[in-house]
Parts: C-alpha cells; sequence; structure tokens
C-alpha cells in the first residue's frame, strides 16, 4: 500500500507540548520505587538487628515469601485484568486440607507412598485450578462481580474445610508426612525448593504477561475492557483464564505449604489474600487494572516479609500487629497512585 | 430489530461477537474513539498489532517485529508522533483515529466497517483520512462507511444506503447521488416531492 498523502496543513499539531518526557519520568519513579522501598527497608533492618543480614536469615525471609509470592504472581493476572480475588487465603487452607486427606487416603489404597504424595501435589494444582475456573465462570458468564464471587467463595472454603476437619486440625501421617518433607525442608544449590519454586513461577508469570498474545490480552482488558472486546479480543475467556491461573498459583503454594506443618486447619493460609494483594499493590500494579509488573510483584511479596521479618527480629512494633503494618503500606500504597495520577 | 443476512465472498456467515465477525475477515471501527476505538493508555505498538497478534507469535510476541510493523504504520498512515514509544493519549484526535484505522485494517480484512470515520477530526487529518479510504477501496477492499455527512458519502461512496428510523429507506447511486436526493430519503419525502 502506498502513503495517502499526508496534509501539511496540521502546524498546530507540530507544536504541541509532548508529554512524553514527565510520563516516562514518572515511570521510572513507579518502576523503582518498590526496588528502591526494599532496598532502603533492608538497610534498616541491618541497622537495628545485626541478625538480619545473614544468609540463613535471608533464605528464611525469602521461603516464607514464596507462598504468598506464587499465589501474588496469579492474582497480578487477576488485577491486571481488572478483577480481584479474596478468597486465595481459603482456597489455600482447603486445598491443604482435601490434599492431605487424599495423600493419607492414597498411602493405604496405592503401594507406594511416594506416588500418593505425587498424586496430592498433582491434585493440589488441579483443584485449585478447577476452583478459579468456577470463579471465573460465574465471574463472566454469571456476570457476578468479581469481588462477591470470590467473596461468598471466602466464606465457603474456609466453612468446609473447617467442617471436614471438625474444626481441629486435618494431620498428614508420620511416614507420608517425613516423604514429602524435603518439597519445603529441602535444598537445591543451597537454595531452598520453595524459592526455586518461587522463581520458576515467577519468571514463568513474567515471560506470558509480557511476551505471549495472552498477556497482552490480559493487559488490554483491564486498560479498557470494551475496547478489547471492539478489537476481537475473546474477553470472557481471557478473563476465565486469569481466575484459573491464579487457582493453579495456589495449588503451587499449596503444595510447597503442606509439608511445612502436615497439617491444615481453619487458620491455615488465614490473611495471605491480603498479602498477596497487597504485594501485588505495593509492587506498582494498579488496582484499577491495565498495567503491572511481575518483577514488582515479587519485590512487593519479598517487601511484605522483609516488614515482617523486621518486627519479629526488633521490638519497636508488635509482631501481633504485622497484619495492621501490611494493611496501612496497602493503603498508602494506593493514596500514592492515587496522588501520582491526578 | 435485528435482522438480515451477511455474505462475504458470496458465502452466508454469521457472528454474534467481534471475535467471531474478525475471525470472517470483517473488522469495525466505532464511532467512539476512546470508548471503543483505541487503548489511550497503551503503546502506539501495542494498539497497533493487537487485532493481529498471532501474526507476531512464535511462539513468543517478537515486540522487535511490532516496532518495524508500526514504523511502517505511521509511514501510511501519516500518523503524526513526537516517539514511536508515546502512548496513544499523546497523540492528536485526528492521529488516534488515524491509529484506529491502521489497527482495525491490521489483520488485512476483507470488509471494514467504518462508523463515522472522520468525527472529532482535525480538517488536515479528514483529508488524509479521505485519501485512505478512496485508496482502500480502490485496492479492492470491501469500505462500508456509516456517516451522517452527506458531502462526505457523496464523495466517498459508489453507492448509499439510506436508512431511516432503523430501516432500509432507498438505495442511490451514480448520477442520483446528491444532497437532495440523500435528504428526502433520509426524511421519508421522496415519494412526496416526486
Amino acid at each position: 500500500m502506498s502513503t495517502p498523502e499526508p496534509s501539511r496543513t496540521d502546524a498546530n499539531e507540530a507544536v504541541r507540548p509532548r508529554e512524553s518526557g514527565a510520563a516516562s519520568w514518572q515511570e521510572r519513579i513507579q518502576n523503582f520505587g518498590p526496588g528502591a522501598g526494599l532496598i532502603l527497608l533492608c538497610l534498616i533492618g541491618t541497622w537495628l538487628n545485626s541478625d538480619f543480614a545473614t544468609p540463613d536469615n535471608i533464605l528464611n525471609v525469602l521461603t516464607r515469601t514464596s507462598f504468598i509470592g506464587i499465589i501474588a504472581v496469579g492474582m497480578c493476572f487477576v488485577i491486571i485484568s481488572g478483577g480481584i480475588d479474596l478468597s486465595v487465603g481459603s482456597m489455600a487452607a482447603l486445598i491443604a486440607g482435601c490434599v492431605i486427606m487424599l495423600i493419607n487416603w492414597a498411602g493405604q489404597m496405592v503401594g507406594s507412598p511416594l506416588l500418593a504424595v505425587l498424586i496430592g501435589a498433582a491434585a493440589a494444582i488441579v483443584l485449585g485450578g478447577f476452583l478459579g475456573m468456577i470463579h471465573g465462570v460465574l465471574i463472566t458468564r454469571g456476570r457476578v462481580e468479581p469481588f462477591i464471587v470470590t467473596l461468598g467463595a471466602l466464606g465457603i472454603y474456609r466453612a468446609y474445610l473447617t467442617y471436614f476437619s471438625g474444626g481441629g486440625a486435618i494431620t498428614l501421617d508420620n511416614a507420608l508426612a517425613d516423604l514429602y518433607a524435603p518439597v519445603y525442608y529441602g535444598y537445591f544449590l543451597g537454595v531452598p525448593i520453595p524459592v526455586w519454586v518461587f522463581l520458576c513461577v515467577a519468571v514463568a508469570g513474567g515471560v506470558i504477561l509480557n511476551r505471549t498474545a495472552y498477556g497482552r490480552y490480559v493487559q488490554a482488558i483491564g486498560s479498557n475492557e470494551q475496547v478489547a472486546r471492539y478489537a476481537a479480543v475473546d474477553v470472557d475467556w481471557v478473563k476465565l483464564k486469569t481466575y484459573a491461573l491464579l487457582g493453579a498459583c495456589v495449588g503451587v503454594a499449596t503444595l510447597l505449604y503442606v509439608p511445612r506443618l502436615g497439617s491444615a486447619s481453619p487458620t491455615t493460609g488465614l490473611l495471605w489474600e491480603l498479602e498477596a494483594i497487597a504485594a501485588v499493590i505495593v509492587g506498582g500494579t494498579a488496582l484499577k487494572g491495565g498495567a503491572g509488573s511481575i518483577v514488582g510483584t515479587v519485590i512487593g511479596a519479598i517487601l511484605l516479609s522483609v516488614i515482617s521479618n523486621i518486627l519479629n527480629l526488633t521490638s519497636i512494633i508488635s509482631v501481633y500487629l504485622n497484619a495492621a503494618v501490611q494493611g496501612f503500606v496497602i493503603i498508602s500504597v494506593a493514596l500514592l497512585q492515587r496522588s501520582r495520577r491526578t | 430489530m435485528a435482522s438480515g443476512r451477511v455474505e462475504i465472498d458470496g458465502k452466508a456467515v454469521t457472528f454474534r461477537t467481534p471475535r467471531e465477525a474478525a475471525d470472517h475477515g470483517l473488522t469495525y471501527l466505532s464511532e467512539d474513539r476512546k470508548g471503543k476505538g483505541v487503548h489511550v493508555d497503551f503503546g502506539l505498538r501495542q494498539n497497533l498489532t493487537l487485532m493481529a497478534l498471532d501474526r507476531y507469535v512464535h511462539p513468543l510476541l517478537d515486540p522487535s517485529a511490532e516496532e518495524r510493523a508500526l514504523e511502517v504504520a505511521v509511514k501510511e498512515y501519516g500518523i503524526r508522533t513526537g516517539s514511536l514509544r508515546n502512548k496513544a493519549s499523546a497523540l492528536s484526535g485526528g492521529n488516534q483515529q488515524k491509529l484506529a484505522l491502521a489497527k482495525v485494517l491490521h489483520p488485512a480484512p476483507k470488509v471494514v466497517v467504518l462508523d463515522e470515520p472522520t468525527r472529532g477530526v482535525d480538517i488536515g487529518a479528514k483529508r488524509d483520512i479521505y485519501f485512505l479510504i478512496a485508496h482502500l477501496a480502490a485496492q479492492g477492499l470491501a469500505v462500508i462507511v456509516i456517516s451522517s455527512e452527506l458531502l462526505e458519502l457523496i464523495g466517498l461512496a459508489h453507492r448509499v444506503v439510506v436508512m431511516r428510523a432503523g430501516h432500509f429507506s432507498a438505495e442511490v447511486d451514480g448520477a442520483n447521488l446528491t444532497e437532495q436526493e440523500l435528504i428526502a430519503h433520509a426524511t421519508g419525502t421522496a415519494n412526496v416531492d416526486a
């Protein structure tokens, strides 16, 4: 196709002030903000307690981050697409309970305990993906607000876990627990297994978000759903997949978490939804959707767990106030995002 | 009231969503540019390639191929932008419209429906868009322009179908393509005058 003669008449456009300079300056702050915050926190932590910067403590923090971090990567997709999932903590608890019951059952039915554990681990991911898919179907086909669907699910999942456990704990049989333990307690090249899994999930998440058509569609829907629909994006299907993906992430996090205590109780995964959403928001992803980053989310997750670690190591603020600090952080960051935009 | 038949290349087709329409080779540019046309918070590149992403997937997206496509499109469609990395919101209305046009044409459709393609567009960009439409039609692309500006239609169209109150009113072409004729059919006074 050759050029349709461009007109020479719109000279006024040539002198339009360019917004690009200011925008990129703001974006740069947005990009480096979470990282700078994390570095600052680490310096404060080192200054407050000499145990903070030891390799043991750092690996400990990263291991504890990995559950929330893996969920936060999935949550990042949901939030960028303009949705939310409040049920992830309860979902993790329910999956943990179901997986433990399944492994115990399979341990007796199937000859090999190893196979029993493998079945349980696979079931965690499948069950998570399946529950997430149900959220997606209700949200896209049922046209119910994500907030309502997942708020309802939050109650349902935890209630069922409490029912299955009779209000107490569902515990993994000892022999099976010993076999499963290395998944949480094991090391590979000096780094704990959960941290490796976290790294893999984060890298995969980053590639999917930034380098696949699906990731582009997720951003397009969050940026403006109507424009995306008119641009022939299959909005419902893409959205449904974000919830299924998050569910699968919850499944992966749970299968790493189960061997830690070898049991699930009504307090398992409590407030994980707060931590996961906070990690995404602190990482610079706008709650209204459209744009966000996996790197930011990972930094956000680490930042939150460094805060909790510092509270543990020092006595400035009681560790009981951990969730309160996270709450304050998420609200402050949301306020900052808002003032930056106006 | 929605009835009728759509045929592309002589084959009857049905579609319920923009996705299905695009699969059949029909794309649509909405009159509501900011609400349905372009992602103002997206870069130019992401806007341009959104409807034809499968072309850039092998198996991962290739941003540099997208950038090359953007360079070509900026030249072809005369999109005036300071930097190729700008967001669409940094463009003037007319240039956003050219970007939107480039976007719906990027998947190489067989039929393109342009709804009020020059609404809210400065005079220079309007001219560019007229040249472009004429050029596309000359190449053999089926272009359907929806417009309420009579002179625009008379200048662009080979055939004009006049709709009145949601119904087919008349089909006008050739020498009959005049303002009086179109207004008469649009207001329902054609038979009275005759």
